[in-house]
Formats: C-alpha cells, sequence, structure tokens
C-alpha cells in the first residue's frame, strides 16, 4: 500500500478537525476531549491526540490525513505525527489575530524541525473582523514576496474548497519534489 | 480596508511588527473609553509612513505640532502668520521651519521626541482599548516634523520602559522556548546588554529557562527581553516539546497508529511515486 501522509496543523478553532471530517471516506478518528487550558475559553472540546481520515483511490493507494493537537502546547504527539508526514497545510482562522503569534510559533516549530513542503488555509473569512490574507501573511512573518508558501482560502465545513485546499498541497509538493 | 481589532487580543507590539513589516502608510488610531491608568479616556493617532513612525497626536485639526512649538515659545510675533502659511503647504512642517531657519535641526529632535516618542511609548501601558489601522496615502505634513522611527524601534523603547507586563502575559515566549537569530550579521538596532546577553544565546541551543539559569536573571525577565527580541524581528521563537508531556510518550505512540494499524513511529517518511502522485491530483480534481 502507497500512502502519503498529509498534517493539518492550525490555531484553536481554526477548522481542523472538521476539514478531515468534511473530506474523509471513513468516520473521523478523533479524540476531542474536554479542553483544560485556555482553549477552554473558545472551544468547550478539543483535540487533545489526533485525528484521523483517509482517501483511497486506489486498490493500493491511500491518502491519510492527521489533525494536531488543538491545545496551545507542543507535546510528543507533534512529533509522531511530523516524522512521517510528507506536507502539511497550516490553518489560520482570518477573524482571530490574536492566535496569529500561535500560529507562527506552529510553523517555526514545523520549519525547525522537518523541512516538507506546506501551504498556508485562511478559513472564517466572512467572519466579522477577518483579516485580508495579504495582511495574514505579514502577520504570519511572510515579507518576502519570492519565500512564501502559496495561501489558500477554504472552508472547512465546504467539500469542495476543503479538496481544492488538498490539491494545492499536492501540487505544491509535486513542484517541490 | 481597515483593520481593527482590541489591544487585548492584539497588542501594540504586534501591531507596530505588522505595520513595520509591511512598510505600511496610514494612520494607527488607539481609543479607549476609560484608561484604567488614568481613569480618564484615550484617543491618540499615530502616523505611519512606509512602516516608520512620522507622527503622533490626540487631534485631527492639524494643530498639534503648531500648538507644541508654541507651548515652547518658538513661535513668535515676527513668524506667526508665516507658521500659519506652512501648516497649509503640502511639506512637513518641520522641514519647512527648519530651512527657513526658525526651528533648528535640535529644537526638531525635541519635538520629536515629546510629540512622538514620549506619546507612543505611552501606549504600551495601556491595559485595554480599540485599535484602528487606515492605509492612506494622505499624511497630515502640519504634524510631521521630517523625523522618523521604525515602529519596531518604538516598540523596543516602550517595552523597556515597560513596568506592568500583565497585559502581555499570554503574549511572552514560553519557558521551555528557544531562540533562533532569523537576521545576517549584526542588528541595525541598538541593543542594550541584557538585549545583548540574550541575542547571544539565539542559536537554538538551550531554551529561555536556562538561558535564565545561566544568566542567573529570573526567567519572567528573560521571556520579556525575549518578547522585545521577537516584535522586532531579530529572533523567532520555536517552541519546544512540552517536558511534561514526554513521560507519557509511550502511551500517547499507541495511539499514534495508521489505518492499517501500524504504530506511526519511524523517523523514516516514504517516497511518493509520481504515478501515485498523478493519480491522486486526478482523483481529488474529480471530486471537487
Amino acid at each position: 500500500m502507497e500512502i502519503m501522509r498529509l498534517v493539518v496543523a492550525g490555531t484553536v478553532g481554526a477548522g481542523k478537525s472538521t476539514f478531515i471530517r468534511t473530506v474523509s471516506e471513513i468516520d473521523v478518528v478523533d479524540t476531542d476531549r474536554r479542553a483544560t487550558d485556555e482553549t477552554a475559553e473558545i472551544k468547550h472540546r478539543t483535540t487533545v491526540a489526533m485525528d484521523f481520515g483517509r482517501l483511497t483511490f486506489g486498490p493500493n493507494m491511500a491518502l491519510h490525513i492527521y489533525g494536531t493537537p488543538g491545545q496551545q502546547r507542543f507535546d510528543f504527539m507533534w512529533d509522531i505525527l511530523i516524522r512521517k508526514a510528507h506536507a502539511f497545510i497550516l490553518l489560520v482562522a482570518a477573524h482571530r489575530p490574536h492566535e496569529f503569534r500561535y500560529a507562527r510559533r506552529i510553523l517555526s516549530y514545523m520549519n525547525r524541525r522537518v523541512q516538507i513542503p506546506y501551504i498556508i488555509g485562511i478559513t472564517h473569512m466572512d467572519c466579522e473582523g477577518a483579516w485580508s490574507s495579504e495582511n495574514i501573511k505579514l502577520a504570519l512573518g511572510f515579507v518576502d514576496e519570492k519565500n512564501q508558501p502559496p495561501i489558500v482560502i477554504l472552508n472547512a465545513d465546504e467539500r469542495d474548497t476543503v479538496i481544492q485546499a488538498i490539491v494545492a498541497l499536492v501540487q505544491y509538493y509535486i513542484s517541490k519534489v | 480596508m481597515a483593520i481593527t481589532g482590541s489591544l487585548s487580543e492584539f497588542s501594540l507590539p504586534e501591531i507596530f511588527q505588522f505595520l513595520d513589516q509591511g512598510q505600511k502608510t496610514g494612520i494607527l488610531t488607539i481609543r479607549d473609553s476609560k484608561d484604567l491608568s488614568t481613569g480618564k479616556s484615550l484617543l491618540r493617532h499615530i502616523w505611519l509612513l512606509n512602516g516608520r513612525v512620522v507622527a503622533a497626536g490626540d487631534r485631527l485639526d492639524n494643530r498639534g505640532l503648531a500648538r507644541l512649538i508654541e507651548q515652547r515659545g518658538w513661535i513668535t510675533d515676527r513668524n506667526r502668520l508665516q507658521v500659519e502659511r506652512l501648516i497649509t503647504e503640502n511639506v512637513p512642517l518641520g522641514i519647512n521651519l527648519k530651512s527657513l531657519g526658525i526651528l533648528q535641526p535640535d529644537q526638531l529632535k525635541l519635538l520629536f521626541s515629546v510629540q512622538v516618542l514620549r506619546q507612543v511609548c505611552s501606549l504600551f501601558q495601556v491595559e485595554t482599548g480599540q485599535f484602528r489601522f487606515d492605509a492612506k496615502s494622505d499624511l497630515p505634513k502640519a504634524e510631521m516634523t521630517g523625523l522618523s522611527l521604525p515602529a519596531t524601534e518604538t516598540t523596543l523603547m516602550g517595552l523597556r520602559s515597560l513596568k506592568d507586563w500583565q497585559i502581555l502575559q499570554s503574549k511572552l515566549p514560553e519557558p521551555n522556548s528557544t531562540l533562533f537569530n532569523i537576521i545576517s550579521g549584526q542588528p541595525s538596532l541598538r541593543l542594550d546588554s541584557s538585549e545583548t546577553q540574550v541575542w547571544g544565546f539565539a542559536d537554538g541551543s538551550i531554551n529561555l529557562k536556562k538561558i535564565a539559569e545561566h544568566l542567573q536573571v529570573p526567567i519572567q525577565k528573560i521571556q520579556q527581553i525575549a518578547f522585545r527580541l521577537i516584535v522586532v524581528g531579530l529572533v523567532e521563537e520555536v517552541p519546544d516539546i512540552d517536558a511534561g508531556m514526554v513521560n507519557n510518550a509511550v502511551d500517547g505512540a499507541a495511539i499514534a497508529t495508521d489505518a492499517n494499524g501500524q504504530i506511526v513511529n519511524s523517523s523514516e517518511r516514504t517516497e511518493i511515486s509520481n504515478s501515485f502522485l498523478q493519480s491522486l491530483v486526478g482523483f481529488l480534481q474529480n471530486k471537487a
């Protein structure tokens, strides 16, 4: 069986679990539990270990999608997930600027540990107070136009936009390897 | 499009970092119906040109800088009409006054310090409030001395004098995070001795807790210094694995199984064939 593993990372409430649930062919294996840290102020339940979804597209071909834990600490689970990942998407909620710094932390963490292609997925663009994708890029520290990952705008509840985001990630992976 | 928000969510150092890195031009307005430190309402306007702070004030009538000059007795009956005319011109007032010999360079520096540095640095003490940034190219020349300072340099000065860090507590880097230098060469900003010391550890080798032990400085102080270096764009914070969770790694590994029940514990990622990738893209595009 040939498997490509993608990781969905992101800020609290950006839609990581929903993203996977929207596209997975199997019931998502989730590990949502009552949030115990500051996350509880945003969501009562959050992913404490990981989410797992799958898409099979041939007798011996499958795409596995893993969601990172939602709480704002980097535990062993992150390393377990990213060690085998081929690429990742960082989901950022456009209407929660107070989470942008955490998104930067995720990027720093990932990029110092693994050198794999990634894209930025912006969610909640239709919410009040949403920042534009240009400004979010800046807030995430992408100043140099030449050195920026692709940005996609998506709604984690809408299957088409989630699939388009995965296509963008896979195509970016193809262009990088 | 205007950017709005609450200072408790997106702090002033973060705003300034954003405006500096984006080389933004426009007006930043800070408004608080009741400033907790003074008990009075607060309204400040900060004008930026390409990410540099060029003027600040609490009014929009183009009279702020002229008032500061007048308060210092530098507008006399002899030059009053001339100054009034210059206020309406589309050139920074300070530059015009200097070229006509009405003000000297040192006087302009003093005005900039009073008008910009003092006012903006005090905003870092504001605990609550709303901000709004409107990008616009038309800046009020009558409020400009002609001097400017990068927004992040203003941040550095403001944070050095910040006494109560409570409002920024959630923004500070974690004690078990490391720092990585993200610039080449020496910083263009002038760092103080404590910043220089912490900067010396920005190679990811030890975490903030260990830096604090090494320098024999409280960890909170090191977190504050590290935050300053982060928001001025000199270093990045790289979180380390939560040490408290590592002991549970054996239990956790059991959860990390793939669809075939195999434990994901190898550090090697498998190669993906080109035919796999093409099939995957085709499959996804058909589903969309």
